[in-house]
């Protein structure tokens, strides 16, 4: 069965291959050129210049599919390629591919690789290497310790080149999906065969890794600095980028500055061009100062609480209701985020293209709140306010995540909202490496949560009780939608069986959405042409200096 | 404070030897290869002790890694990581493994980061040292200064206030310390660019972060010991007999406040070497300190073994100079036993 990776996304490879002066008239709606990246303004772009970007954090160590985080891939997707990818718009495109094929169970799939593309090694890209590539990424390599891409799925069973641009992908059991988690998983990566021969050890030292990007690794210093360099021969963009040929910039350098105020004092003095993770409520005033922001919303992306269903007092579905109905999201974004956030619409963000707009469905309401907590009995009050039923307080406990800062500052916010209702919120304390461990118990209440959701399967991923499963109970019924959406044959069909994955989770509140989630970014006014991708990744190749 | 005087005072008795600097160092190469050996007794200590620590405590890296569930790894693939990693052994075969690993020079592999620990130590060891370096050079000059114009700058001219100078010192923050100094010499005058690591301004400023705080305790005990001294009957007498300040004080008071200022110094430089993490941090350094702070997070226990043993081994081999040092400073000291 030929498989189209979507009418308008086969439009767009078409553009790509007759020029940039098409590309930029094949877009979503045919109404607009390729996407303006942010701060493009009205100048021509120039070749030239140099950019120095702070990170928040730099590794020690870049072996692909031992590192993953939001700090790892604005690093990587400068030099690292795809063979599909989700755009700014959530459109699935092929890029290092050119389409594929797959057989009606979708146990077998063909991809087929683009020619006339190198690695920065001098190695060619062809079908053996990615068929490398994916038996690494699929399977793993135990003996060098090196563990597999987990969101591939555990059928994975074998890539194997059977032409010189054609790469035969089999699986044990039916995962139509395959595609949409090759593009929206930052560890899938093509990266030459010479990279993923080397040990583990060797391929953790960022100097071997040889990929197909518009920029390669001209030096590196672990935590401290990557600089990276135009590739002169690069010829190969995204369908979505504005420009063809090499990149404009002739150099890159990336630095590791952890603290916040001091990476908008850096952008704010001049000293440094571009920043990651201003801190939200610095946005407004960097607007006001020249800087270009750039809050790049990943589709999916919703900070919120998953709630233990197994946890004291949620198993009643009148308490969870009345926790989400007490909570004031734009209270939240007003007084922690700038006016570039929003708040939840849903489970999933309001740029996910298939993702509904439920927030009637969990409105802001403390009367409502306070009514259906009385008639789950919570009717008696303690000394300091607080419900009570039988004795016994109506008393939760969250682990703030170690993983988001911004994450204690909400959770303290709802902390003051919820008692205003006559719910108790404590916020524990765990340090860093044990907090999976203790906040995943299943009597811990609450979860939080602001993962990225590319396609439909994912939401299989997040909630199945044989996945990443949070709600600690499994619900067959549940189960059930979950699994239509996982194995729904097109996108049109996992897009239609999601919705009632949405609606569940939101109807039966298992879950708690609060406000998107953006990766943010800012940039001094001389640089324009700065653009994210649809999994929060900036791009530097369309960006140029603008004297 | 007292508790290091104490020791140093017993020190004093063991040291004591023929006068001479050369000729007791010669006499006691037995005292000096049991101090050696003791310190490298401490160090495998150190190097126990962090293991034991880690490995008591709840998780392991590898789990707090691939159990997050965003993972989604089955708990077959994490055994076989750990398997793989040796963290499936009990803890005294994960013991002996480290040991062995100690011994033979190899420290291993990062957990977190697979690259060689000695890699990683290795670039942070050249930072830590100029950093320590210069800052101590900076406390112990900073506290000089301060003790001086202490005892010499008459009342009259505010001399009293430069002894409030190091409480004021040891109060404030070196996070707060350096922000400020980032804020106002680098982004409001732009003296330096916060970024350009390899300038010598990237040493200085931190430098200075290090050394105000670093320069109290040194500055106190400097301060002290040179009004003990000068209460004492010989500069008495030597004041009487006409002597100058300058006189005074470079064959009275100074030898004998050496001695204490000398154990502080000691004591900071210890300081300096281990415990600079938020001053590399705002700096954007990499050091021992932040490599043993981010070890801890992420459980790396090869990693942070060997920081924690290599900053203990910095340590120990400064006290072990120190100690050394006394009798060839002090007379007295060489004296004592053959009276």
């Amino acid at each position: 069965m030929r498989h189209d990776v979507g009418r308008r996304q086969f439009l767009r490879l078409g553009a790509l291959l007759a020029g940039a002066a098409v590309v930029a008239a094949c877009t979503r709606d045919g109404d607009s050129g390729s996407p303006a990246p942010a701060g493009s303004g009205n100048s021509e772009p120039k070749p030239g210049g140099e950019i120095t970007y702070l990170n928040a954090h730099l590794n020690q160590g870049y072996a692909q599919q031992q590192v993953s985080s939001w700090h790892v891939l604005q690093v990587w997707a400068q030099f690292v390629e795809y063979l599909f990818y989700y755009d700014d718009e959530g459109a699935l495109l092929p890029h290092l591919a050119s389409g594929f094929t797959h057989n009606a169970d979708f146990t077998e799939f063909i991809i087929t690789v683009r020619e006339g593309i190198t690695f920065s090694n001098g190695e060619k890209l062809d079908a053996a290497a990615v068929a490398l590539n994916l038996n690494l990424q699929g399977l793993g390599d135990d003996s060098r310790g090196i563990t597999r891409v987990a969101n591939l799925p555990e059928t994975f069973d074998k890539a194997t080149a059977i032409s010189a641009t054609e790469v035969q992908v089999r699986l044990t059991a039916p995962f139509p999906a395959l595609i949409p988690v090759l593009a929206g998983t930052s560890t899938t990566g093509i990266l030459a065969p010479a990279t993923l021969k080397l040990s583990l050890e060797e391929q953790s030292d960022l100097k071997n890794t040889y990929a197909t990007g518009p920029f390669v690794v001209d030096s590196w210093k672990p935590n401290k600095e990557i600089v990276l360099v135009r590739r002169d021969d690069y010829a190969w963009p995204r369908p979505d980028s504005a420009h063809q040929g090499p990149a404009y910039l002739d150099k890159i350098t990336i630095q590791q500055l952890s603290e916040a105020s001091l990476r908008v004092g850096a952008l704010d003095s001049g000293q440094v061009d571009l920043i990651h993770y201003p801190q939200p409520s610095e946005e407004t005033g960097l607007v006001e100062r020249g800087a270009t922001l750039l809050n790049s919303f990943v589709p999916g992306s919703v900070w919120g609480l998953h709630l233990r269903l197994g946890a004291e007092h949620l198993d009643d579905i009148r308490v969870r209701k009345a926790l989400t109905h007490a909570i004031n999201r734009q209270e939240i974004v007003d007084t922690l985020y700038s006016s570039e956030w929003k708040v939840a619409t849903g489970p999933l963000n309001s740029s996910t293209p298939w993702g509904l707009d439920l927030s009637d469905r969990f409105a802001y309401n403390p009367d409502l709140a306070n009514r259906l907590l009385d008639e789950a009995g919570w009717t008696g009050r303690d000394k300091d306010g607080y419900r009570t039923k039988g004795g016994r307080q109506l008393y939760f406990f969250e682990y703030p995540s170690v993983f988001i800062t911004t994450s204690r500052d909400d959770l303290a916010l709802i902390a003051q909202q919820w008692k205003k209702v006559g719910v108790r919120l404590e916020l524990k304390g765990v340090d860093f490496s044990n907090y999976n461990t203790v906040a995943q118990q299943d009597s811990v209440p609450l979860y939080e949560i602001h993962w990225a959701a590319p396609h439909p399967v994912y939401l299989w991923r997040w909630w199945h009780s044989s996945q990443q499963n949070q709600f600690k109970k499994p619900s067959a019924e549940f189960d059930r939608i979950l699994e239509d959406v996982a194995t729904a044959p097109t996108d049109a069909e996992a897009f239609a069986a999601s919705k009632k994955a949405q609606e569940y989770v939101i109807d039966h509140a298992y879950f708690i959405p609060v406000h998107e989630f953006p990766q943010n970014f800012a940039a001094s006014a001389k640089l324009k042409g700065i653009g994210a991708d649809g999994y929060g990744r900036i791009r530097l190749y369309d960006t140029w200096l603008d004297s | 404070m007292t508790a290091g005087l104490q020791v140093r005072e017993q020190d004093t008795r063991i040291l004591a030897g023929p006068s001479g600097p050369r000729l007791w160092l010669s006499a006691n190469g037995g005292y000096i290869a049991s101090r050696v050996g003791q310190a490298l007794l401490a160090v495998l200590g150190v190097y126990v002790l962090v293991f034991v620590i880690v490995t008591v405590l709840p998780g392991d890296p590898v789990s707090s890694q691939l159990r997050n569930p965003e993972n989604n790894y089955s708990e077959e693939e994490i055994a076989r990581l750990l398997a793989y990693y040796k963290l499936d052994r009990s803890v005294f075969e994960q013991l002996g493994i480290a040991l062995g690993r100690l011994f033979s020079g190899d420290l291993g592999l990062s957990i977190s980061s697979h690259r060689p620990v000695s890699a990683v130590l290795w670039e942070g060891i050249p930072s830590t040292l100029q950093l320590a370096g210069t800052a101590f050079v900076f406390a112990t000059i900073l506290a000089f200064l301060i003790a001086l114009a202490a005892i010499y700058v008459p009342a009259r001219f505010g001399g009293a206030v430069f002894r409030a100078f190091p409480p004021l010192f040891l109060s404030m923050p070196n996070f707060l310390i350096g922000l400020v100094i980032i804020d106002i010499f680098s982004f409001q005058l732009g003296f330096f660019a916060i970024n350009d690591y390899d300038s010598i301004n990237a040493l200085i400023y931190p430098a200075i972060t290090l050394a105000i705080p670093a320069s109290a305790p040194i500055a106190q005990i400097f301060l002290t010991a040179l009004d003990d001294a000068r209460a004492q009957q010989y500069s008495t007498v030597a004041i009487s007999k006409g002597i100058s300040r300058i006189g005074l004080f470079g064959r009275h008071l100074l030898p004998n406040a050496a001695l204490p200022t000398l154990t502080i110094t000691a004591i900071i430089v210890g300081d300096l070497l281990g415990g600079s993490v938020l001053t590399e941090a705002i700096f954007g350094r990499t050091g021992i300190g932040s490599i043993i702070q981010t070890a801890a997070t992420e459980q790396d226990v090869p990693v942070l073994q060997a920081a924690v043993t290599l900053a203990a081994v910095l340590f120990l081999t400064i006290n072990l100079v120190v100690d050394l040092i006394y009798p060839v400073l002090d007379p007295r000291l060489r004296k004592a036993a053959a009276t």
